[in-house]
């Protein structure tokens, strides 16, 4: 069997899934850690002070990572809600479900830090812009999703496929708001990275390279949170199996 | 130090910022490690419970 096939069963089985990724953490959570630190000395010490805003754009050495975190895990979420829905794959289920609380916090910290940049630029702390309220709506989707298996906790079965239902529906905002500012008159900047090299965005490299850095910092600790999450959905709703026994008699 | 910790007119703004990221991410990584605690006590206790 081809090597990534056997891959992707193994890791479809909880015992495996917990036991391969239990390697993983460390390491993830080390990078997390390294870059963060890397990432911040650079943006706040570093980087020159933008010729327009001053300082106050070093913000967005938080918040772009946050805003691109927040819908880089619902997107993972809707694929996993997909996957749950249709072919009821547990591992599935506990990555969607342990995904939602880091989504949610990675939406709150965006539209918080989106907030303090906004006072000294814009004058104030909030405006109904369709990039902020589409925003906004983000958070209250990751919160439909937890509050929706909360409310059927008793079947966690039942509860993952709900919620995913509702995290595949809530996936249409995602090009919402990543198009808002373009769709509509906004007070919102654009896109701070442009990928098909237009003129937008920062091309600096000194501003740019702790951006990218702090990305891939936030990315580790997703991937390390969303791991120790999972993996602790998978030991409550197969409690009763031998293999959690076994697992937690051997730590 | 105060000159490298300066954020011009924006200390607030920025130092804020940084906090928030800070604060936010440490009560996630420690919430994580209290709910682990939590449930694996909770499934021993249940174990043992079963097996008396």
């Amino acid at each position: 069997m081809n090597k990534i096939v056997k891959f992707y069963h193994e890791m479809g089985s909880p015992p495996s899934f917990y036991r391969i990724t239990g390697y993983w953490l460390k390491p993830f959570f080390v990078l997390a850690l390294a870059l963060t630190v890397y990432g911040l000395i650079d943006g706040l010490f570093f980087a020159p002070p933008d010729y327009q805003q001053g300082d106050s754009y070093r913000i967005m050495f938080v918040h772009v990572p946050a805003a691109w975190m927040s819908l880089f895990i619902y997107a993972i979420i809707g694929v996993c809600g997909l996957i749950a829905f249709v072919w009821r794959m547990k591992v599935a289920e506990a990555v969607m479900m342990a995904s939602a609380p880091i989504g949610a916090l990675f939406t709150a910290l965006t539209l918080l830090t989106g907030m303090l940049w906004g006072k000294p630029m814009w004058g104030t702390y909030w405006d109904w812009d369709a990039r902020m309220t589409s925003e906004l709506i983000l958070l209250f989707l990751y919160i439909g999703v937890m509050g929706i298996y909360s409310a059927y906790d008793d079947d966690p079965r039942k509860a993952a496929r709900l919620a995913a239902l509702v995290a595949i529906i809530g996936l249409i905002n995602l090009p919402i708001i990543r198009y808002s500012v373009e769709w509509w008159t906004s007070i919102h900047q654009g896109a701070s990275i442009s990928l098909m090299g237009g003129n937008s965005g920062i091309k600096d490299w000194s501003m740019l390279r702790p951006l990218l850095v702090m990305a891939l910092a936030t990315k580790f600790y997703y991937l390390y949170s969303m791991l120790h999450r999972a993996r602790n959905y998978l030991l409550r709703t197969e409690q009763n199996k031998s293999w959690v026994m076994r697992q937690l008699t051997e730590q | 130090m105060m000159t490298l910790l300066d954020m011009g007119k924006y200390n607030f703004f920025v130092w804020g910022s940084m906090a928030l990221f800070g604060v936010m991410l440490a009560v996630d990584f420690i919430s994580i490690h209290r709910q682990r605690k939590q449930l694996s006590r909770q499934i021993k206790s249940r174990q043992r419970r079963q097996q008396s």
